[in-house]
């Protein structure tokens, strides 16, 4: 059915924006282990990864939030033995092929290849130059974000994980609460802060996974990185070496109790990535998460179309209930002005056809005596 | 669907139709106008009489609740016109002739004399679809009030065309009788207005109506002033009606196709007891519709489903030991210079036993 149509012109009347939108978005640590008895973690058959969920994930109302997995490199190495991890999950551990292959496999695609034919995998570094073979994270825990909820990526500068370095069992202090220190391991908060956006130095582009930066525990001296984050990819990668030994930022010694403990067994964190099947070591670091928190990033990109409505048109409607009789409701005498009232704009393409919708929340009024500019956005 | 939040700034809402985000998938998603409506908004809420003055006469339209967008294709019906003429105070009508039920059928005849303007009966327009319908509905003086004239309630949906069926008969003009129905008004307040309809586009829910039939353009309509007292309407060429062939897609409704139709020009002049424009009369018109395919299946085989999922299946409607299976739907009438609409209300009736 014919409408009288008002045209856009292609370059006065319409323009695009990108706009990036964040939300806050904090994953407590007693969602990811405690309220729901682990009825939201989701264990695999081949074991090579969990997932969490925000709700036992039978539900159809879970949302997925992160998974965690582990794995190691060939060359990693381990204190006070002369095998490497490798070698020494493969003669007394499980699953070693697969915590070779899940590293490779965030290395790679992560990271890329370092040799001059092209098929070595780079190693993880807590620093922003991978290609110096130094700070390099050879065994580590990856936690991988969903879309659902990092969005278009993790906006730099906003990530912060405060996690605890001892036993789960004997409780996780807090930062500075030294009094207890000595037989409770600290719960450390790992940061991103030194790499908002637009500082250059502090996180590194160009990798096939996208930007990353480096995570420092908060308030460590001497400052210590252990880990990085890759914000388009959304993946936390973090060193088991700052959970080597129960982590006491004041310097004195540890008395605790066992400081890391998978099931009923306590071992170190070394001898979780041998021992342990990866579920359990996953479980062993979930547990100590006390919280995740970090801003999303959503792009928006806009199109908007300015509907300029002239001050001499559009003022007066089809709308069956216009006249009554044959004549205009809204006037008495041909001399007075005509009237309508805007609530819908359609936009249309050359044959037509109705491409988008938009309402006003209120009618506007449109007379002779004045002139409308309809800003419409459409997001993409 | 729900309303629009209005307790604080005017806000825009938008959202891409069905067809926009097609279009957009295709690659081929290109904005190039837009147009206005206004749906929602009841004009005879203006109270010119409000005791508070010209500054409260729209404040009923103004508190009108706006709804949400939708995604379908028929978010504007109606639409703001971009006449410039600011001095307009009439504005065409579209009315079918016969509109109603006739209170008293046997002193009103058809005003088209051996010619067949349908009358609507029940509030709607009986569609045969099928011929033994047609002829049953005819036979049996069911369908009609007080079982006269009972041939003038039915159309023909089968062949739209046929020699002795009927069609439906409308016109446009000035509805107002305090505008004298002279040729010197019809050309000061339609001609001169640009509001003469001499074509309109049809809409028609393309699963139920495969086509529309139209005025031929050898047919005249007129009344013949020499003799007030019988005054009669002539149209020599009628019983010819046009194919308007097989439409387009809607722009404004899904499912809907769009015909092209041309008027014929009202050649009644003065005071008649025929037309239903009182005012100066612009064009007539005339309508009839064949029917989508398979919905005129022979009777006693069972109905097509879409009687099952947009109508009622094997109901007794006339008491004459038949069941009946019927659509309804509506047609929509636009007049092309005027924007003013006419909806017609269609019955598809196909006889079940």
């Amino acid at each position: 059915m014919p409408l009288n149509y008002e045209p856009l012109d292609i370059n006065t009347d319409v323009t695009t924006t990108r706009t990036l939108l964040h939300e806050v978005i904090p994953l407590s640590g007693t969602i990811v282990s405690g309220t729901y008895s682990d009825n939201n973690i989701k264990n695999y058959t081949h074991g090579m990864f969990q997932s969490v969920y925000d709700y036992p994930y039978l539900s159809s109302s879970a949302n997925h939030i992160f998974d965690i997995t582990m794995g190691f490199t060939a060359a990693a190495t381990v204190s006070g033995r002369g095998l490497t991890l490798s070698a020494s999950c493969a003669a007394s551990g499980v699953q070693n092929s697969k915590k070779l292959n899940t590293y490779t496999q965030f290395a790679q695609t992560l990271l890329g290849y370092k040799n001059s034919a092209g098929n070595e995998v780079e190693i993880f570094e807590s620093d922003t130059d991978i290609s110096d073979d130094t700070n390099q994270m050879t065994s580590c825990y990856f936690i991988t974000l969903s879309r659902l909820i990092m969005k278009e990526q993790i906006k730099k500068g906003s990530f912060s994980m405060t996690i605890g370095t001892g036993s789960f069992a004997s409780g996780l202090a807090t930062t500075g609460s030294s009094g207890t220190s000595l037989n409770k391991a600290m719960a450390v908060v790992l940061h991103d802060v030194s790499a908002s956006a637009g500082t250059s130095g502090e996180f590194k582009s160009g990798l096939p996974g996208g930007d990353y930066g480096i995570l420092y525990v908060s308030g460590a001296s001497p400052v210590t990185a252990s880990g990085v984050i890759f914000y388009q990819a959304g993946v936390v990668v973090l060193s088991s070496s700052f959970m080597a030994n129960p982590y006491n930022i004041t310097g004195a010694a540890f008395t605790g109790a066992p400081y890391w403990k998978v099931g009923a067994t306590n071992m170190n964190v070394q001898s979780t990535f041998i021992t342990a099947s990866m579920s359990g070591a996953c479980d062993a670091l979930r547990r100590r998460i006390r919280n995740i928190s970090f801003n999303n990033t959503t792009e928006i990109n806009s199109k908007i179309y300015f509907c300029r409505v002239p001050h001499n048109k559009y003022n007066y409607s089809a709308n069956p209930t216009y006249t009554k009789d044959s004549k205009i409701q809204v006037k008495d005498l041909a001399s007075d002005p005509p009237l309508s009232y805007i609530t819908t704009v359609g936009l249309y393409n050359s044959s037509n056809e109705l491409l988008a919708v938009a309402k006003v929340s209120e009618p506007l009024k449109k007379d002779p005596t004045n002139e409308l500019t309809l800003r419409v956005r459409l997001d993409y | 669907m729900s309303f629009l939040d209005n307790s604080g700034d005017i806000i825009l809402d938008a959202v891409l139709t069905d067809i926009g985000r097609k279009r957009m998938a295709a690659g081929n998603f290109t904005i190039s106008k837009f147009a206005l409506g206004d749906d929602e908004i009841n004009y005879q809420l203006y109270n010119k009489a409000h005791p508070s003055g010209s500054a409260y006469y729209d404040l009923e339209i103004m508190q009108t609740p706006v709804l949400e967008p939708v995604t379908m294709n028929n978010a504007i019906n109606y639409g703001l016109m971009d006449i410039t003429n600011l001095n307009l105070l009439y504005m065409p009508a579209i009315k079918t002739n016969p509109q109603a039920d006739a209170s008293s059928p046997s002193g009103w005849t058809s005003p088209m004399g051996t010619t067949r303007a349908c009358y609507v009966t029940g509030g709607v327009y009986v569609v045969a679809a099928n011929d033994v319908t047609y002829r049953q509905l005819t036979s049996s003086r069911v369908n009609s009030p007080m079982g006269v004239e009972q041939y003038r309630y039915r159309l023909r949906g089968d062949n739209p065309s046929a020699e002795e069926t009927n069609f439906i008969l409308f016109e446009t003009g000035i509805d107002n009788n305090k505008i004298t129905a002279t040729q010197g008004n019809r050309t000061a307040y339609l001609d001169a207005t640009n509001m003469m309809d001499n074509s309109f586009t049809i809409s028609a829910n393309e699963l139920f109506i495969a086509s529309v039939y139209g005025l031929n353009s050898s047919t005249t309509i007129a009344n013949d002033m020499s003799d007030s007292t019988a005054e009669s309407m002539i149209a020599p060429s009628f019983g010819y009606l046009t194919d308007a062939g097989s439409g387009v897609s809607s722009t404004t409704k899904a499912n809907f196709n769009d015909f092209s139709t041309t008027a014929r020009p009202n050649g009644i002049l003065g005071t008649s007891k025929y037309s239903v424009i009182t005012g100066p009369r612009g064009t007539v018109g005339g309508l009839q519709f064949m029917v989508a395919a398979g919905l005129g299946t022979a009777t006693g085989t069972t109905p097509d489903q879409r009687y099952y999922d947009y109508g009622k299946v094997a109901q007794n409607l006339y008491g004459d030991d038949h069941t009946y299976d019927y659509i309804d739907t509506v047609v929509f009438v636009k007049g092309d210079a005027s924007s003013q609409t006419l909806q017609l209300p269609i019955r598809i009736l196909r006889q079940n036993t």
